[in-house]
């Protein structure tokens, strides 16, 4: 058992009586003729603070004033550490835990045991913690401890309960672009962090769809071990008898080492940035501007906490007198420097006003910022901002809970018992010079992002007028990817029947002879400035040879694959094509509709006939064509009336992401003997991308072999 | 609009084994200290010392209920003009202050003459107007002491400070270290003494903002907007709390004034304060800060009663949003005689995982990922409507949802409620009040509750009574007279594309 340091409250809240004891007044007097007597002292109390032979650690502290005890679990985990194709996996697993009942008790049993009582145990896993909490009346803590243990050790998982946080979890999903509030909270954190970086990335279709049963089994196991966790009740109990219960409940418990994936700290950014959201179903702007911020640790944190309550933390502080009172602009107005225990924070000001007043709120914010940062704190500032944090320390401790949460948070984080002693030490030892210095050395006017979301039709002035380019986000909502059934043998033949028909209508012989194609096209691009006409000569040899000559109107740009490696050769000199997006372009040639044809009969390719769909209005027959090695599915979409194929859908890369690609085929003609849709209509989940204009094909006119030359 | 469901009872007790018995909550009543001014102004004293802290909850019995057409909004404009301080508060020199407000408000009214002239008004005119309105505002602002109230409070440590404004009330709150406590009395008594409306055409537009944030930008703050007008055919539960564009923009600064004195009158104010005081100290404080209030006249209640409802109504707004549905039933208010037996089948429907609605919608059907039914929206002092809402899962619609509340609210009219169930709520309420001891801000907030809007804080620990004697006969009942398709309004918010 190790002893617990105690921290004395007279100490902490030395700082607090700077007037001489006086009994209030006789008569009523303004408030700043008032005298205060000394804030009554209370001593600390001790929590008894012990580690079980397993590596537990626990704090219990006596409560009596209520019949009630409350407890409080925290584990070592965190989403953090979740993989990046299953963002999702902590949080449902820290739900189910507790919904999916344990190997002797579902979860509805266990709901009912609790709340016939009013009882509740919940357990949970946040971005840099997991853990579970307990709140019953004193006569009940046999079973709610019993529950808690049960749960923290036992959990089943069961199918139903993780398909009721799966729907949960969609439905979430689905509705996270309904509350413009939202939108901009969560964009301007994607944007800081970087949008897949584990302090940001969000829960999407396809990474809800990734995680299984064994998923959560495994996260569990691997975390929720007794060394590597922390236990406290306070309220209504004698210590020996719970010290005696815990271990009878948890003192079994084999330990179990832990590794934690590393996870990559964020970096601030290099220089501004100006972002912008449409949503024209609102009539007011929310406007966040900011930077990363800092770690409690940091030496100037103490500084720094007393300039944010001084420029936009508070109700007296600049930013709000300037923005909402003085010039009556927003309703809610603020600022707040992030800080966190042992990653940074998010340092952000933000507001929202009506979409007229737009672009005079950032400037009027961007103002006040680099004047504080210019000008400095004002005494009557710093007095004020230390005045509020000291006299209101008090608070951090008024109730039992707050004490040992306090207690718990810097041990789990690894910080000094005496950690915010300290801090409270540094908020009165801060001078004017030592906030100013904080500030010009941690408040970034070149790295500020902004990000605004709202109606821009309705702008006082376009975000352009800041001088800088302006970024708009796509908040489009990737949907779910379709489910694709197994391939079966009746499948398989019907799919190989409808390709055979489709091979016949588009060519028969000479589809199945083409070796080189060489296409002269007009591609009308939808860009984020707008349509973008593209001129374009694409050349393909059979196997797996391409090569795109393209007139932009920034001038021209060569793309190959040499069925190797590819490149992207332009103005700005020749860039390597690696990684995923080589994949991509492979999958390209894979997936071109005349090479899936002519390769039907090799092993590679596996048809199958899925189901009867509708495109352009008729009923058509989709047909799956898997490449069996990679798996990459593509789905032909045939007229069965005429045998052409009128689209294709496929994974792939769109302008916002992992998408479903959409080709839909018309006007179809004939060119060297091959049927040739000489109009191209491409979305990404169903958002337009392009469309695509043949001018002339020309099938097997030989295809020069330099042009696959870097 | 924000009372807890289970907002039954209050008062505290030290000593557990008081609380094991029904009667353990006369001693509980036996703390708190009942204290009314000559003025007729009523404080609530619970000491609770185990923390030196203490937290003051002012009820003001006015809401956006008390407004008259015109007006609408002006209870809620009220509460933000309440932190702008007195002639010796937020002030750099009362005097000349004084005059320049008399000159803004005529500049804006000659401004606003002219604006309300609409397609007739003259361009060239309103331009010179305003910027004399503009000219006028700044001399008015160059002699406010800006932020002056809330800077008072934060830098003695307060912290809480904030107000809402609701249908039936006005409340204003406040936690502090509890040597402080004599700067509460002097700024609360103060600025309910002699406050100045200053920077009030600021302040209107800060409101403004709050309703385009809270309701134009929000879909779901649009669909209550929109259901409650519904709803509400002519007691003013129909109107915005928050008011509507143009009686914002019109409001005049008299007004705000003449709905001060008519409602900020110490008999229609009730003050509850909970933590580490001496109330014999609080007294004291209490007769010396605010005894100067004069007394008024009693407050106007509403004469409008809305009638009997007798068709089915409903509203369905297309928004960028995914579904939302929201229902609500015509009962009786606070003071009915079947309250608990409301409140009762509110923690039936809706507490927890075991909940008849949450079982149903969520965890079986999977239809929705949040049902919730709750007796007193969007107030409790008049009749009002037993509501219910849910939030429809991915793919799911508001009819399904509706459909299965139905199956739920038939239930509740055709099967009694077993034993078991009804011991349970009764188990929870009891539980839900122990946990509700123990914060001061929350108990200053029943305590105030219960005195203005039942006449008595007592009935705080009389609830507990009558839910204990809600019967199963009692539910069937109540359902049967409440939910009724004539009775009832639907709103729903679907998705458009």
């Amino acid at each position: 058992m190790k002893p617990f340091r105690t921290i004395s409250i007279v100490t902490l809240l030395a700082g607090l009586v700077l007037l001489s004891p006086a009994q209030t007044s006789n008569k009523p007097l303004q408030y700043k003729k008032l005298k205060y007597p000394p804030l009554r002292a209370i001593q600390l109390p001790e929590p008894a603070h012990y580690q079980l032979a397993n590596g537990m650690i626990v704090y219990l502290l006596e409560d009596h004033t209520l019949p009630l005890i409350q407890g409080s679990v925290l584990v070592r985990t965190g989403s953090r550490y979740e993989p990046a194709d299953k963002v999702g996996l902590a949080s449902m697993t820290g739900q189910v835990m507790r919904t999916g009942g344990t190997t002797t008790k579902t979860g509805d049993e266990l709901d009912e045991m609790l709340e016939r009582v009013g009882a509740s145990v919940e357990t949970y896993i946040g971005m840099t913690a997991g853990g579970a909490r307990l709140s019953v009346l004193k006569e009940d803590i046999d079973m709610g401890l019993g529950v808690l243990a049960d749960v923290l050790r036992n959990p089943a998982f069961r199918d139903d309960k993780i398909e009721l946080a799966k729907v949960a979890a969609r439905s979430s999903i689905a509705r996270r672009n309904d509350q413009v509030m939202g939108i901009a909270a969560r964009e301007f954190r994607r944007l800081i962090y970087g949008p897949n970086h584990p302090y940001a990335r969000m829960t999407e279709y396809a990474t809800i769809d990734n995680i299984s049963k064994q998923d959560m089994i495994d996260f569990h196991k691997k975390y929720f071990v007794p060394n590597n966790m922390m236990l406290a009740f306070w309220g209504d109990f004698k210590t020996d008898e719970m010290k005696s219960k815990i271990e009878k409940m948890l003192g079994d418990w084999q330990r179990q080492e832990v590794t934690f994936p590393p996870v990559q700290q964020p970096r601030l950014a290099s220089q501004k940035t100006v972002n912008f959201i449409r949503k024209d179903d609102v009539n007011q702007s929310n406007i966040y501007l900011g930077h990363l911020g800092g770690l409690l640790s940091d030496p100037e944190s103490g500084s720094l906490n007393v300039a944010d309550q001084a420029f936009g933390g508070a109700a007296a502080s600049r930013l709000y007198k300037r923005v909402r009172s003085d010039q009556g602009l927003a309703y809610s107005v603020g600022s707040f420097w992030g800080e966190s225990y042992d990653y940074p924070g998010i340092f952000q000001m933000r507001g929202s006003t009506k979409s007229g007043t737009t672009m005079k709120m950032i400037r009027s914010i961007e103002h006040e910022f680099e004047n504080f940062i210019k000008n400095g704190i004002t005494d009557e500032e710093l007095k004020y901002a230390k005045d509020s944090y000291l006299n209101s320390f008090v608070f951090r401790y008024d109730t039992k809970g707050k004490i040992i949460s306090e207690l718990m948070t810097l041990e789990y984080f690894g910080y000094p018992k005496d950690f915010i002693q300290k801090e409270q030490q540094e908020v009165q030892k801060a001078t004017n010079a030592s906030v100013d210095e904080a500030v010009q050395k941690r408040w970034k006017p070149d790295a500020l992002t902004l990000l605004v979301v709202g109606k821009d039709s309705d702008f006082d002035e376009p975000l352009s007028s800041l001088g800088m380019n302006v970024k708009t986000i796509d908040i489009t909502i990737p949907e779910p990817p379709v489910k694709m059934p197994d391939p079966t043998p009746e499948t398989i033949a019907k799919g190989q029947e409808i390709l055979k028909k489709s091979i016949a209508a588009m060519g028969g012989p000479a589809l199945m002879g083409i070796k080189d194609i060489a296409i002269n096209e007009k591609v009308l691009q939808t860009t984020p400035m707008g349509e973008l006409t593209i001129v374009t000569e694409v050349q393909i040899v059979r196997p797996n040879k391409m090569a795109m000559q393209m007139k932009t109107p920034m001038g021209d740009l060569q793309m190959v694959f040499d069925g190797t490696s590819a490149w992207l050769k332009g103005a700005m000199g020749t860039r390597d094509i690696g990684g995923a997006q080589r994949q991509e372009l492979e999958n390209q040639l894979i997936g071109d509709v005349y090479y899936m044809l002519q390769n039907l009969d090799k092993p590679e390719f596996t048809p199958q006939y899925w189901k009867d769909d509708t495109a352009d209005g008729k009923t058509v027959n989709v047909v799956l064509v898997r490449y069996n090695p990679t798996n990459y599915l593509v789905r032909l979409f045939v007229d069965p009336a005429t045998g052409l194929v009128v689209k294709k859908i496929a994974r792939g890369t769109g302008p916002s992401g992992p998408s479903d690609l959409e080709e839909l085929y018309s006007d179809y003609r004939l060119a060297d003997g091959v049927q040739f849709p000489y109009k191209t209509i491409s979305t990404a989940d169903g958002k337009r991308i392009s469309e695509v204009t043949i001018d002339t094909v020309k099938v097997n006119g030989g295809v020069k072999e330099e042009v696959f030359k870097k | 609009m924000q009372k807890r469901i289970f907002a039954f009872l209050i008062a505290a007790v030290f000593c557990a084994p008081a609380l094991q018995g029904q009667d353990g909550f006369k001693a509980v009543e036996n703390q708190v200290i009942e204290h009314t001014l000559k003025n007729g102004l009523k404080f609530l004293i619970l000491p609770r010392h185990e923390a030196p802290v203490v937290s003051f909850h002012t009820y003001v019995n006015v809401g956006s209920v008390n407004e008259r057409p015109g007006i609408t909004g002006l209870a809620h404009i009220f509460e933000h003009l309440a932190f702008k301080g007195t002639s010796d508060v937020g002030t750099k020199n009362y005097k000349k202050e004084k005059v320049a407000l008399t000159a803004l408000d005529k500049a804006w009214s000659v401004w606003r003459g002219e604006q309300v002239k609409g397609n007739q008004a003259d361009s060239a005119k309103l331009n010179t107007l305003h910027a004399a309105f503009e000219k006028a505002q700044d001399a008015a602002s160059a002699l406010v002491e800006n932020g002056e109230f809330d800077k008072a409070i934060e830098e003695q440590g307060g912290v809480g400070l904030n107000a809402s404004t609701g249908a039936d009330a006005t409340q204003y709150y406040l936690s502090l270290p509890s040597n402080k406590v004599e700067l509460w009395f002097s700024l609360e008594s103060e600025r309910f003494l002699d406050p100045v409306i200053r920077d009030f055409y600021k302040e209107k537009d800060v409101v403004m903002e709050e309703r385009r944030m809270r309701t134009e930008s929000s879909p779901i703050g649009k669909l209550v907007e929109e259901f409650l007008a519904v709803a509400y055919k002519s007691h003013p539960y129909k109107e915005p709390v928050v008011g509507h564009m143009s009686d914002l923009r019109g409001i005049t600064r008299q007004e705000a004034m003449e709905f001060f004195k008519t409602y900020y009158v110490p008999s229609n104010m009730t003050i509850a304060i909970v933590g580490d005081v001496d109330p014999k100290q609080v007294i004291r404080l209490a007769e010396m800060y605010f005894g100067r209030i004069p007394s008024g006249p009693k407050s106007p209640g509403v004469r409008t009663v809305e009638p009997e409802q007798n068709s089915e109504r409903k509203v369905v707004l297309h928004e960028q949003s995914q579904p939302i549905l929201l229902i609500g039933y015509k009962k009786g208010s606070v003071n009915d005689p079947d309250n608990a037996v409301y409140d009762a089948i509110s923690d039936i429907l809706s507490s927890g995982r075991t909940s008849r609605l949450y079982k149903s919608l969520v965890r079986d059907k999977k239809l929705a990922i949040q049902a919730a039914g709750f007796s007193g929206f969007p107030g409790d002092k008049y009749p009002n409507l037993f509501a219910f809402f849910a939030v429809p899962a991915k793919d799911k619609t508001n009819e399904e949802c509706l459909n299965a509340i139905d199956e739920e609210i038939e239930k509740l009219k055709t099967e009694p409620v077993s034993a078991e169930d009804l011991k349970a709520v009764k188990t929870r309420a009891r539980a839900n009040l122990i946990r509700s001891l123990a914060d001061n801000s929350g108990m200053a907030g029943e305590l105030t509750y219960y005195q203005a809007i039942t006449g008595d804080w007592r009935n705080l620990f009389k609830e507990l009574d009558k839910i204990d004697a809600v019967t199963a006969a009692d539910i069937q009942r109540a359902a049967k007279a409440v939910f009724v398709n004539t009775n009832r309004t639907i709103g729903t918010i679907e998705p458009v594309k």
